[in-house]
């Protein structure tokens, strides 16, 4: 899809201030408004942001190379875990010492699942992820090692610690270590898919014989993108598990690994900002319809699923992209 | 990089704009707000309804205030997981701001809500039972005992009915290994031998492997969550033929009158540990279970019972501080109430840990209604581990 | 002797449960290439209908089973004439909006029959055991093991032998050529989907024997549906009987001799299954 290129009966100055008005309010609003609100408030942007990097990583594998992963979890869990079992066995929460062991189990474990799951590709591949998340999560409810006594699962964590004498961390710099971390995988990913490495995985998508025809070693190209995704999984549950006090074995389960897919289908899967405004959308429905109604809040949910694919299938993000190019004012192009 | 920056202004807005809470002032007769974290959605939705019930009716016995402040219920879904439970908690506590919060069931989840919870300084409470690991918290209503003292009687009795050796059949998580721990306990204390334990995990749908593989024993007793555990359980024993006597955990609340109906005969002659019956035979309870179905229109169970003493001693405990929920006043006054309940006698240890009646049920037939009968009672039930 | 001859019964009983639940699922994604989420929730509204003609109204068991064939397969034909006809090829979608689907047949059926599990029921003349090798064995897990077999024998007719079953081989194989040959593909697949969705409501009632029916069987209908058809391969019978029975006998035979690892054997197996035919037993190339 290339629409960008429509030409635009605009003031040069005019289009420019509308164009940056967006970016300034969201900026607005994720830097300033936080300050002025509640603790729980803050919790829940900072799981928004949490779950906009945990799709935003995803969609490297599922949007940009057109793999569809439903193990993703198992990363995100990994990352999550490995914070847990350094507060649960060895008392600490270090933050230098838990985000590094996160990635590090994140990637290791994608490294070694990828070799697996790549192998096929499709449908096939959604079926081996599942598998593979789900082979994780029986070993995290069975393995003692793995658990709080008492219950399935760790829990009593907290914030992280710095080392640093009298920095205590609360929910309100949390919210801003979260934000910084997030803006700049963000950022890094944007990086990826605008380099060459990015153009290559997209072009494995859109034809996949052709690029090997021209030289590429496609398997490997795929191989690095799971890894780079599953890493950036692994951060999104590092941060998770300091913000959320416990993980447990569905945080490597298929609903977990479902999140970032629902996200990014419906943000927009072909951007990288679509799978953010996904995590905005649900993080929030599910929020405001669970206390609008407690037990009807499902209802509400799989309506949403359904009314976007019936009604902007492209993802949320690009129907309003597109809304807004008919309405005379574009705000963005909706990349291939 | 091009963006969707208005969808992403959009959508912050909102979330934004529904989230701010609204800023309260505070007035002479605000709230006493109290939270609830009941099951809605997921396995156990059946059971939210039934336990909002409970609480409901005790609230409406102080007219919903004490000492001039309202009473407010707020309630949430635990849609079974641990993990919603906690965020559930955390908004009720950093969002609503109570100091009280009854609820949730598993026992998974008062673990991981217990650090949070004891930190904030919020009065909490399980519904059924709870680990007895939360005592050190302090912080913590249990009702009407410890897991282990909830099954403790099971084990004594099985024993004073002459069994010498048992084999169990236990939920593979906390829970389950907690109240089996109850039967082992009771059992060994009067000179019974456990000679097999069967871990079956939570959900089993097919018990067939396990039921044909049990060792020879005097008596098989089990353990398994919710209804439809219980029920396949049941079910597919007696369709193996199987001849030790069956005993069973927290019977009448995961085998209420109508799932006993739906089992028909099957059921009958099934023997176990219970907590409350609406037939129990005290003037509180007759004149509670009349209230309870005319308010509700059905007869009170074992889960609108708990959920009411524990609403109760709460509520009693507000009054005796003169409406004041802080935590540091609150909990000992709650500590120092007595009272009889529809269930029995109820006080508390100093660990928070209610001594209330243990009872022994069989599931009759009388004149076709199926029920569970009280055939035995264990007054006062202790936990051996609490001082 | 006799233990491993009852296990052997109770991993066949179970495996044809798996069987029946997975075969719908696998042949609507291998026919139609359509992942449909929302298997589970038809197994699951077929077991509640089927309770309530042959338990609540009291009618035959029979007469529950097919009541409980035919809600899934209208609820199923309803889904896929409005929504999915719309998502061929576009399996991201189709995900979604099955998925979404989960979450609105649950709540709703939360809402019809409500919290409390349905207890297991079964015909009159299958209730109770009879003697085997001198243990006692339920008669109904005998009548599920039959069942499978003969619906896993029609189907696979359906599938080699019949005219239908030739046209959506072809259909899987190549689509244009076989829209090209004059075959209303239209039609055909949603005659497919109906069938697979009635099966799906079978096994919820045939199921129901042993398992009840209660409102979280949606998903974890879903998650076994998944691992059998992992195993015996996408969009063949053979492949989903296959994979039935070897998970219903690993299940089976696991709970037997390592029960502290019940959940563990079955994901273990699935894995071993994929290190070496990463397609699964059967699988075809989609």
């Amino acid at each position: 899809m290339v629409a960008s290129d429509r030409e635009v009966v605009r003031g040069p100055e005019q289009v420019k201030w509308i164009q940056f008005a967006p970016y300034f309010a969201v900026a607005t609003i994720l830097v300033v408004l936080p300050l002025f609100l509640s603790s729980y408030t803050q919790g829940v942007m900072t799981r928004f942001l949490v779950f906009a990097l945990f799709s935003a990583g995803y969609n490297l594998v599922f949007g940009y190379l057109g793999l569809p992963s439903l193990g993703h979890a198992a990363y995100f869990g990994a990352g999550g875990y490995a914070v847990a079992v350094l507060k649960l066995h060895y008392g600490t929460d270090l933050f230098w010492l838990g985000v590094p062991l996160g990635i590090l189990t994140a990637t290791l474990i994608a490294a070694l699942f990828g070799l697996i799951a790549l192998r096929v590709s499709g449908l096939y591949f959604l079926l081996v992820t599942f598998a593979l998340g789900q082979l994780l999560f029986s070993v995290a409810w069975n393995v003692k090692w793995l658990n709080s006594p008492g219950m399935q699962g760790i829990a009593g964590l907290s914030f992280p610690s710095f080392g640093i004498p009298g920095l205590t961390v609360n929910s309100t710099s949390y919210y801003y270590l979260v934000l910084l971390i997030t803006a700049f995988c963000i950022l890094a990913l944007h990086r990826i898919v605008c380099s060459p490495f990015g153009h290559a995985l997209v072009g494995i998508r859109e034809g996949e014989d052709r690029m090997r025809a021209l030289g590429y070693n496609t398997w490997l190209y795929k191989y690095i993108a799971f890894i780079i995704s599953g890493a950036f999984s692994g951060v999104a549950g590092v941060l998770f598990a300091y913000y959320n006090y416990m993980i447990d074995p569905n945080h490597l389960g298929v609903g977990t690994s479902f999140l970032p897919m629902c996200m990014a289908i419906i943000g927009g899967m072909g951007t990288l900002l679509g799978p953010v405004l996904g995590a905005a959308v649900i993080i929030s429905v599910e929020l405001v319809a669970s206390i609008v109604t407690p037990d009807r809040w499902p209802l509400i949910l799989g309506g949403i699923f359904v009314l976007t694919i019936m009604f902007a299938r492209q993802g949320i993000g690009v129907y309003l992209v597109e809304l807004s190019k008919r309405a005379g004012y574009p705000y963005g192009s909706t990349k291939g | 990089m091009k963006k969707i920056g208005l969808a992403l202004l959009v959508v912050g807005l909102l979330v934004s704009l529904g989230l701010v809470s609204p800023t309260q002032k505070s007035f002479a007769a605000e709230p006493i707000k109290i939270g609830a974290i009941l099951n809605y959605t997921g396995p156990a939705a059946m059971l939210g309804p039934l336990f909002k019930n409970g609480i409901v009716m005790a609230l409406e016995e102080y007219n919903s205030q004490i000492a001039g402040r309202p009473l407010e219920l707020i309630v949430e879904d635990a849609a079974g997981s641990p993990n919603v439970c906690l965020e559930k908690a955390r908004k009720l506590v950093e969002r609503d701001k109570v100091k009280i919060i009854i609820g949730p069931l598993m026992g998974d989840a008062q673990l991981a809500l217990g650090p949070y919870l004891a930190n904030k300084g919020v009065l909490a409470t399980g519904l059924y039972c709870a680990m007895f690991e939360l005592t050190k918290y302090q912080n913590w209503l249990i009702y009407p005992t410890t897991a282990l003292g909830l099954t403790l009687p099971l084990g004594w009795y099985a024993a004073d009915k002459g069994h010498k050796t048992m084999v169990m059949i236990i939920a593979d998580y906390a829970g389950g290994h907690a109240f089996m721990k109850g039967v082992r306990t009771g059992f060994e204390e009067k000179g019974g031998k456990v000679v097999q334990e069967v871990l079956v995990p939570v959900g089993t749908a097919d018990f067939g492997p396990y039921i044909s593989n049990l060792k020879n024993a005097d008596c098989v007793a089990f353990f398994v969550p919710n209804t439809g555990d219980s029920s396949r359980l049941v079910t597919q024993y007696k369709e193996f033929g199987v001849k030790m006597p069956l005993y069973g955990t927290t019977l009448a609340a995961d085998l209420p009158e109508h799932v006993m109906k739906e089992l028909g005969d099957k059921v009958v002659g099934l023997q176990g540990q219970a907590l409350y019956i609406w037939s129990l035979d005290n003037p509180v309870n007759k004149k509670w279970v009349k209230a309870m179905e005319k308010r509700f229109g059905k007869t009170p169970g074992g889960l609108a019972n708990n959920s009411y003493c524990i609403t109760s001693s709460i509520l009693a405990g507000l009054k005796a501080t003169g409406g004041d929920e802080t935590f540091s006043k609150l909990w000992p006054a709650v500590l120092k109430v007595k009272m009889d309940t529809p269930q029995g006698p109820l006080a508390y240890t100093k660990e928070g840990v209610a001594l209330a009646n243990g009872y022994i049920v069989e599931a009759k037939r009388i004149n076709g209604r199926y029920s569970w009968d009280p055939i035995k009672v264990y007054p006062a039930v202790r936990d051996p581990r609490l001082k | 002797m006799e233990n491993l001859v009852i296990n052997l019964l109770n991993g066949l009983s179970y495996g044809m449960v798996l069987f029946l639940i997975a075969s719908g699922m696998s042949i609507v994604m291998g026919a139609m290439n359509i992942i449909n989420l929302s298997h589970g929730v038809l197994y699951m509204i077929g077991g509640y209908v089927g309770w309530t003609v042959a338990v609540k109204l009291g009618a035959p068991f029979a007469l529950g089973l097919l009541a409980g064939g035919l809600a899934a397969g209208l609820v199923g034909l309803m889904l896929e004439r409005g929504f999915l006809r719309f998502l061929y090829k576009q399996p991201n979608e189709q995900v979604l909006l099955s998925f979404g689907f989960v979450y609105i047949l649950s709540n709703l059926s939360l809402w019809v029959w409500g919290g409390w599990p349905r207890m297991p029921f079964t015909a009159k003349f299958l209730s109770g055991s009879f003697e085997i090798l001198g243990r006692a064995y339920p008669k109904a897990r005998f009548a599920t093991i039959v069942f499978g077999l003969v619906l896993a024998g029609i189907l696979w007719w359906l599938q080699d032998r019949t005219r239908v079953g030739a046209m959506v081989r072809a259909g899987m194989d190549n689509k244009e050529i076989t829209m090209g040959l004059g075959i209303n593909l239209e039609r055909l697949f949603a005659i497919v989907f109906f069938v697979a969705s009635f099966i799906a409501g079978l096994a919820g009632v045939i199921g129901a024997q042993l398992l009840g029916v209660y409102n979280a069987l949606g998903l974890e209908i879903l998650l076994l549906a998944l691992i059998v058809i992992i195993v015996g391969g996408v969009g063949s019978i053979q492949g989903a009987l296959l994979g039935g029975i070897l998970i219903g006998l690993v299940d089976a035979f696991g709970k037997a001799l390592f029960p502290r690892f019940a959940m563990f054997t079955m994901y273990f197996t699935m894995i071993i299954v994929l290190l070496l035919k990463p397609r699964g037993l059967f699988g075809r190339k989609v």
